[in-house]
C-alpha cells in the first residue's frame, strides 16, 4: 500500500484551494518531482512541499512554434527516465492530470508496461469549474466533451439535445505552442460546422476559470455567430447549451411504465 | 511576508485559508502585506495580481496546453 513508483497528480485549476491533501502528501514524499504548472506561484507551492520541485519543471520543453506532440513525447520520456532512476516519482500537472492532458496517461501506460506500480489521482479540471460557475449539472441533459480541434476536423456527430463543452477553443487548429495567442484561422471552419446542429443566434458561453483566490471567472455569452478570435484566449473553454429538447423513447418508455417500478 | 509568500501559504494551510476567508483584511495585515498588496488582492483583478506576483520572482506565466488532437487519417 502506498508503494507506487509513479504517481500523477493535479494542482487543480486554482492551486490555492484546489490542491488536495492526498496530492500534497505524495509531493512531500517524492524522491523526484516533475511538473507542468502554469506559473511561479504554483512552483512556489510545490517547492514548499518538496524543495526538489524548484528545478524540475517540464515546461522548458515547450518551444515557440514547436509542435506540442513533440513536446509531450519529450515530457513522457523525461518522466520515464526519472521513474527508472528513483523510488518514487511524482508528476504534477495543471488542472486534472488526466483530462485534456496527454503526458500523465502515457507515462502511466509506459511505466506500467515496464513493471512499475503506478497511480493517477483525480483533481479539479476546467470543466469542473465550468459546471460550478455556470450552474450546469451534466445529469440534466447529459454532457458531450471534446477537444475543439477534434470536432473541427473529425466526423463527430453532435447531439444538440445535450450540453456540449469544447476544450481549447482558443487554440483550435493550431498544434504548435505559443506563449501568446494561437493562430485561429481554423475557428471559422469550426463555427460553420457547428451550424449543422445549432442556429447562428444560439447563445454560447466563452468561459475561463479563475486562477487566483478571490477572483471571478470570465464568462462571456454571445451568439454562436459572434465566436471569433477576438473573444477567446488560450485559456478559453466553450460551453454550448442544448438547442432543443429531447423526446422520450416511446417504445422503451411504455415498456418501462408497464414495470410499475416508480409509483407516485 | 510578500503577497506571493502569503498566497503560497494559503495553498497548503487550511487554517490560514480559513482565517483569510473569515477576515481578509486582518489576515493580510497579520501577514504583513503592504498596503499596495492588500489593495491589489481586494481589487480582485486577476491579471494585475498575476503580473505583480510574476514580477517578484523567476519564471514566466504562460498558458499551458497539455493536449493536442491527432489529425484524421
Amino acid at each position: 500500500m502506498f508503494d507506487e513508483n509513479l504517481v500523477v497528480v493535479g494542482t487543480g485549476i486554482r492551486v490555492v484551494g484546489q490542491l488536495t491533501i492526498e496530492s500534497m502528501s505524495w509531493i512531500q514524499r517524492a524522491d523526484r518531482i516533475l511538473h507542468i504548472v502554469e506559473d511561479a506561484l504554483a512552483v512556489d507551492v510545490l517547492s514548499n512541499l518538496n524543495p526538489s520541485a524548484r528545478q524540475s519543471t517540464l515546461t522548458h520543453l515547450y518551444g515557440e512554434n514547436k509542435p506540442r506532440a513533440e513536446t509531450y513525447e519529450e515530457m513522457v520520456q523525461t518522466i520515464m527516465q526519472n521513474v527508472r532512476e528513483s523510488g518514487l516519482t511524482v508528476c504534477v500537472l495543471y488542472g486534472h492530470p488526466g483530462v485534456m492532458a496527454y503526458p500523465g496517461h502515457e507515462a502511466i501506460r509506459r511505466a506500467r508496461a515496464e513493471g512499475f506500480k503506478v497511480r493517477m489521482l483525480p483533481a479539479v479540471s476546467a470543466e469542473d469549474c465550468l459546471f460550478a460557475d455556470l450552474g450546469i449539472d451534466p445529469a440534466t441533459n447529459g454532457c458531450q466533451t471534446w477537444e475543439a480541434t477534434d470536432v473541427m476536423w473529425k466526423d463527430r456527430q453532435i447531439d444538440p439535445t445535450s450540453h456540449l463543452v469544447l476544450w481549447q477553443i482558443g487554440a483550435v487548429g493550431d498544434l504548435t505552442f505559443h506563449k501568446g495567442r494561437y493562430n485561429l484561422l481554423a475557428l471559422p471552419l469550426l463555427v460553420e460546422k457547428l451550424y449543422r446542429w445549432y442556429p447562428p443566434e444560439h447563445l454560447v458561453t466563452v468561459y475561463e476559470a479563475a486562477l487566483m483566490l478571490g477572483c471571478e471567472p470570465l464568462v462571456r455569452t454571445l451568439p454562436l455567430s459572434g465566436l471569433s478570435a477576438e473573444v477567446v484566449t488560450a485559456r478559453s473553454t466553450l460551453s454550448i447549451p442544448p438547442a432543443r429538447t429531447v423526446k422520450a423513447d416511446a417504445v422503451v418508455y411504455e415498456n418501462y411504465k408497464a414495470l410499475s417500478i416508480s409509483k407516485g | 511576508m510578500s503577497l506571493r509568500e502569503f498566497l503560497t501559504a494559503l495553498a497548503t494551510d487550511a487554517s490560514q485559508l480559513t482565517a483569510f476567508q473569515a477576515n481578509p483584511d486582518k489576515a493580510m495585515q497579520d501577514a504583513g502585506l503592504s498596503s499596495e498588496e492588500q489593495e491589489l488582492v481586494k481589487s480582485r483583478d486577476e491579471a494585475r495580481i498575476r503580473q505583480y506576483i510574476q514580477g517578484s520572482g523567476e519564471g514566466d506565466t504562460f498558458l499551458v496546453a497539455i493536449n493536442s488532437s491527432q489529425a484524421p487519417e
